[in-house]
Order: C-alpha cells, then structure tokens, then sequence
C-alpha cells in the first residue's frame, strides 16, 4: 500500500528515483538540487538504495559517466541545475544523439550574470533543442509520478530519448506537501527491470563487442538526426500510454502532455508551465467567483511540444466558449525577441490560432515573487487586448517590473 | 532486437543496409572491426610495400593508428585500403625504408 509522506520536490525526487532502483548514480551538487543528491548519498550508504553512487569533479563529468554507465545497459539518475545544465551542454546532445535512456531531474534556477541562486526556467529552455524529452511539474507528487513515467517512457525501445523532469527551484523544490509514496513492489510491477535486456540497443556486448558512439559523415549524419526527430516526435504517444498505465495501476496523474484548468468555457487563457500553475488555478477560481470568463492550460511537456494538443484545446470541439485572447507566462526571456515558450507556443498555434492575440508575460525571473495581484493584472491586460491597436504579437510584457520602476514599460513602438 | 547483423572484421560495412531507414543502426553504432565510411576518399596516398626488405619486425603494424597494417601468417604486411587514411606513419617508422608513400590506388605490393 501506498503510504503519505511530508515531503519536499527534492525529496520526492529522491524517493522516486530510490524506486526505480538505478545501478548508477552521478551528481555534482548545486542550489538548489543538493537536497536530491544527498537524499540520495544517504540511500545509498544506509543501503535504502542499493547503487553505485559515483563522487564527480563536475556536471560535465556526471553525465558523462552515467550516459557510460548506460552504454553497459543499466539504468542511471543524475540531477543538476543552471550553471551546472549549461556545463553539461555539450554531453546532453551526444546522449539524445546516441540515444541514451537517461532520466535526469533539473532544478530551474536563474544564469549568471548578475549571479542568482533562485528559481526561473532560463536554464532548460536554453536547451530546449538539445534532444532531451522535457518535462516540467507542477507538484511534488507530480515530481515523483513524473520520475517514475520518465524511466518507462525513455527506455523504452521505439523511444530511447533521455528524458529531462523539471522542478522549479525553491518553490517547487524546497516547499513540502504530503506525497503518496508507492511501494517499492508497485513500482518494480510498473517498470521494467534496472537492468537492460542483453539486445537493447546502444549497450555493449561482451559477447558481440561494437563501437558505440562513432562518427557518421555529410549523408549518413542526417539519417541519424531525422530519425532522432521522429523518435521524440512518437514520443508523444507512449507519454500519453504510460501515463494512462500510471494512472491505471497508482489512480492518479495527468494522462495528457497539456493540462486544462477551467479552460472549455474561458475566454481568456493563461498558458504556463511549472509549479506556478498552482497560484495560476487560485487566482481563475477567484476571478470565476467575480463573473470573469478565465482558464488556464499548463504545458506539462514542451519536448515533444504537444502542438495538436494544445490546439485541440483551445479551438477543439470541446470547447463551449471561442477563445478571445491568450497570455503566455513563463520565468525566462530570449532576449531581443520573446520568452522561449511563447514562441513555441506561436510557432504551434500558426496553422489554425490565427487571429487570436497571443500576449506573452515574462514573470518570476531570478526567483521574483510571481503574486496573486500580479497574475490577475495579465488576465486584466488580456482583456485590454482586445482594445487596443498594440503590438502585442511581438511585445514582452515583464510582470512585477512596475514593482519596482516607474518607466516599466519599454517595449519599442 | 540486434540491430544489424555481424559485420566482418576488418570490412566497409556502411551504415544503409538498405534504402528502409528501420535497416539503419538504432544508434550510431558499428560491430568492432567494421567501418563504417571509406577513408579511401579523403587519402592522396598510402604506403607502397617492397617485402623483398622487409624483416618482418611489426612496426608499421603496431605503429599505424588505424589499425590499417594486417599481417600475414608468414608476417608480412598488407594495407587495408578502406581503413588506410594516408598519413605515413608507417613509412616514417620502417627501420628498413621498406616502405614508401605512393600514389593513392598504387599498387601497394608491386
């Protein structure tokens, strides 16, 4: 049986990861994913978890090694956050291109400079093209479930992508919820064994010895990187099957890559990701109370992006009410054009959202308070939108800046 | 599921076993022993054997970073033209000067 636990994102990470029984663990530690690696350390040497936890000079050397560790077939965990994402850059397109099963749990925070512990999305949405199956939850329990999905999903062998949970940083990973914790029996009957069967691809062969990881030249490199895309893009299909076997098998949990709040009859949609969603569904149920026609649909996943999903959503035959106006929110910028998840979202939206006004709303970066007021100012600013000839295709608008100064808003005419 | 059958050792085996891209390896990845691009097309020249010098001491076997030197049973060394990317380490080595840097396509054993 099930059991409740108080616990935080970094704990329930933690215990995730334990149920899955890895045979390898990496990590360098960083604020604010430390609590996950010595979580972890302590399994380890208490013999909760029976693995091999490898002490690494660096986030670059951490998945190196377990994307080796992989390359012997077997499962692996590291984590990182930030600086220490970015250090590993490099090593996360050789383990999407070589099709390593990885799971990896990132704590979003803030890029120097100015340096920044706290938490914003900046970090994994600067990788968003690295390959990496990119996940992001809202709850700890959703951390947890999310982990457990992420082995059976990646590991499997029509996907063989690595798989990238994001948490929050701080507000995600440092708050404590109760947390349904499975037993380690249910989760050993939900996942295959830690160990790969000897034939999985990409895994040497003691008996069949192969070079792995090797060059392809002009030609053959493209075949890989084709079939890299739509590996991801088939992706979609066995999240979706693994969550509806998750919930069918732990009763709980998202089956879809996008998530609806009150959104089949709003007319005014926020479209966010990560645990400010949360705040996000407070404030709707308060503006609902006040008459406001408002909703929200939280990206669960921006790689693969769901693009028929969310269209679905917003202009399917689900809906009783026609969409009006769209805000996009999210906690990081592409600086000289917009934040990165509008314009995924755009980009998604271009062959049948034509005409809705899509804003997008920069919010919470370097760990800024992301407050009740401040979400029902966008839905107040996307109402506005409909009266007004701005240019809100192309302007950013940042959240809680007029907290702090006067001329906030400087979007070029 | 074994993506591809066993390669010969010491073969081209290129990465298209076929037009299907489901023949294609499930990673990039080759059987030990097997290349999977020629070097034949990027090399100007390769080594040019005289045996009637050669003291069959190895060298250019174990020196040559491709492993691209094969020896006979009697010891000898031939060239394996796919693997051999021209860059003459071996000639540079030979104690005897057995061992010269021809023309690519050169009749390596003339």
């Amino acid at each position: 049986m099930s059991q409740l636990a108080f616990l935080s994102g970094n704990e329930a990470v933690a215990e995730a990861v334990r149920l899955c029984r890895p045979k390898v663990v990496a990590a360098y530690p960083i604020t604010p994913q430390t609590v996950v690696v010595e979580a972890l350390a302590g399994m380890v040497e208490s013999g909760r978890l029976e693995s091999e936890f490898v002490h690494v000079e660096s986030e670059h050397s951490a998945l190196a090694l377990v994307m080796g560790a992989a390359a012997t077939g077997v499962r692996t965990f590291t984590a990182t956050s930030s600086q220490g994402l970015l250090y590993m850059a490099e090593c996360l397109y050789y383990a999407s291109g070589g099709r390593f099963p990885l799971v990896m749990m990132n704590a979003n925070r803030a890029l120097a400079l100015p340096w920044n512990i706290y938490g914003d999305q900046s970090d994994s949405l600067a990788l968003i093209s690295a390959g990496w199956i990119q996940a992001y939850a809202e709850t700890a329990q959703e951390s947890l479930d999310m982990i457990i999905q992420a082995y059976a999903v990646a590991e499997d062998p029509a996907v063989r992508t690595p798989v990238l949970v994001n948490l929050d940083g701080f507000v995600l990973t440092h708050t404590y919820e109760a947390v349904s914790l499975p037993e380690p029996s249910e989760v050993d009957d939900f996942l295959p064994p830690p160990v790969f069967p000897d034939d999985y691809p990409g895994t040497f062969d003691l008996a069949r010895p192969q070079s792995l990881a090797i060059t392809a030249g002009p030609g053959d490199y493209a075949v890989f990187k084709a079939r890299q895309h739509w590996a991801m893009c088939q992706a979609a299909k066995h999240i979706r099957t693994t969550a509806h076997a998750f919930r069918a098998a732990f009763g709980r949990g998202c089956t879809g890559l996008v998530e609806g709040y009150r959104s089949e009859d709003a007319e005014f949609i926020l479209i966010t990701l990560g645990s400010t969603a949360g705040t996000v569904r407070v404030v709707i149920d308060e503006l609902r109370a006040s008459g406001q026609s408002v909703g929200l649909i939280r990206l669960r996943y921006l790689r693969p992006f769901p693009t028929d999903e969310l269209n679905d959503a917003l202009f399917g035959a689900e809906r009783t009410v026609a969409v009006r106006a769209l805000g996009v929110l999210e906690k990081d910028i592409s600086f000289g054009h917009q934040g990165s998840v509008a314009l995924e979202v755009k980009a998604a939206l271009y062959d049948r959202g034509a005409g809705v006004p899509v804003r997008n709303f920069v919010a919470g970066l370097g760990g800024q308070d992301v407050s009740r007021a401040h979400l029902a100012d966008c839905f107040t600013e996307l109402a506005a939108t409909l009266d007004t000839a701005a240019r809100v295709a192309s302007g950013v608008r940042f959240v809680g800046l007029k907290d702090l100064v006067d001329d906030h808003d400087q979007e070029p005419a | 599921m074994t993506d591809t059958p066993p390669d010969q050792p010491c073969q081209l085996a290129p990465f298209a076993r076929s037009r299907q891209i489901d023949d294609w390896p499930p990673s990039p990845q080759r059987n030990s022993g097997a290349l999977a691009t020629s070097n034949r097309g990027w090399r100007i020249r390769w080594p040019v054997l005289d045996l009637a010098t050669c003291s069959r001491c190895g060298l250019c076997f174990l020196y040559c970073p491709d492993a691209a030197i094969l020896l006979s049973q009697e010891g000898y060394p031939t060239v394996a033209d796919d693997w051999c990317k021209g860059c003459g380490l071996c000639a540079a080595e030979c104690p005897k000067d057995s061992i010269r840097m021809g023309e690519d396509g050169e009749d390596t054993q003339p």
